[in-house]
């Protein structure tokens, strides 16, 4: 079965919870459709966090697992942001798939 | 603290055996397991720097295997002997694994709690 | 002096085009035989058609999963499908199937579960008794 998501006249195709099945059929105002779609109003703080989860899988093609997305957002913004209370509080349906989702990025795997 | 052994020796994308190998060694890396990952026989092809998979539409191995450093996989290695009977020189392979020889692998070999062979 | 060891085995095959299930029950059935223990069997790649009930044996041919049933049942060994490895080659345990509205395919018998929980059991293993433990990859 096919499922789509369709905004501003586009159709994209989803998987049956959601994600995005091509990453690449991203763009900005798709994480702004999804994230409503999650009960979420995107801050510059989500966006910090969606866009550096897309920059991961963009380099390395897979997401991170919690830990190593905490540890990285550590590495490069600080303690502050990299700490698992601060991103859980972002995304309280969990870090790892809820941001992840928004970033238009494949559902992980679930053994990850 | 447990150590796998991860052998991966297949060459990437023509099974699923790579990828198995590295979804492996991240699920044992995520539950607190110590990993050693060598890349040996053709599996030293996954090693190859500027490999373009869109063409062969799988997920680039080369870029996964960049990720092993930051789950805490810091052991990541080649068999020496391996690189030469393929005819592959060292500046051709990704910095993120180091050339070891066969002594050093049977020690790896010899410490590990458990091997797992892809 | 008999020492008991603790075995993991790991399976990696399909049943019908490798000779790998067969050899790892077998091998399972002889260390029971012999006092050791199996602490469960889990199957990956291509190991988790060993789960698969859609799988059927021609005519003359034995059903491998009816030995690996009659096997966990006797000795009371988990069998463990790794669900990742499994959902991608078309194995479905009974949550996964009712997501995804497609048909079961995993015998119940088996326990849909994820490769964190194998490695979880080698490291708490390893961890009481590292000379006991026998990590065994078919």
């Amino acid at each position: 079965m096919q499922h789509f998501l369709e905004y501003d006249g586009k159709k994209i195709e989803i998987d049956g919870n959601g994600y995005l099945l091509d990453y690449l059929d991203w763009d900005e105002e798709l994480s702004t459709v999804i994230a409503q779609l999650e009960g979420i109003d995107l801050t510059p703080a989500h966006w910090e966090v969606v866009l550096f989860v897309r920059a991961f899988y963009e380099e390395y093609e897979t997401s991170p697992a919690i830990r190593v997305l905490v540890k990285s957002l550590s590495n490069k913004f600080g303690p502050q942001i990299g700490n698992s209370r601060y991103v859980q509080r972002l995304f309280p349906k969990g870090p790892a798939r809820q941001a992840t989702k928004i970033a238009g990025l494949p559902k992980p795997a679930k053994c990850l | 603290m447990t150590k796998l052994l991860i052998i991966s020796t297949q060459a990437p994308y023509v099974t699923s055996a790579a990828q198995d190998a590295l979804e492996a060694a991240l699920a044992a890396s995520n539950v607190g397991v110590e990993v050693t990952f060598v890349f040996a026989q053709q599996g030293l092809y996954q090693l190859l720097d500027g490999q373009d998979s869109t063409c062969v539409q799988r997920k680039s191995i080369a870029k996964q295997i960049n990720v092993l450093p930051l789950y805490d996989i810091d052991a990541v290695y080649y068999i020496a002997e391996d690189m030469i009977d393929l005819a592959l020189s060292s500046q051709a392979l990704t910095s993120t694994a180091e050339s070891i020889d066969t002594n050093k692998f049977n020690q790896l070999c010899a410490v590990s709690n458990a091997i797992l062979r892809f | 002096m008999f020492v008991m060891n603790k075995f993991l085995i790991f399976v990696t095959r399909s049943p019908f085009d490798s000779l790998n299930g067969l050899t790892a029950l077998s091998f399972c059935e002889a260390a029971i035989e012999l006092g050791h223990e199996i602490e469960q069997v889990f199957f990956y790649q291509q190991g988790v058609q060993q789960a698969n009930v859609d799988i059927q044996p021609a005519t003359g041919e034995k059903n491998l999963l009816a030995q690996w049933l009659a096997f966990s049942e006797q000795t009371k060994t988990p069998l463990n499908v790794c669900v990742t490895a499994s959902i991608k080659r078309g194995v479905l345990s009974e949550p996964d199937a009712t997501a995804m509205r497609l048909h079961c395919n995993v015998h119940c018998a088996f326990n849909p579960v994820g490769m964190a929980d194998y490695f979880s059991a080698l490291n708490t293993s390893s961890s009481c008794d590292p000379d006991a433990l026998i990590c065994m990859q078919f």
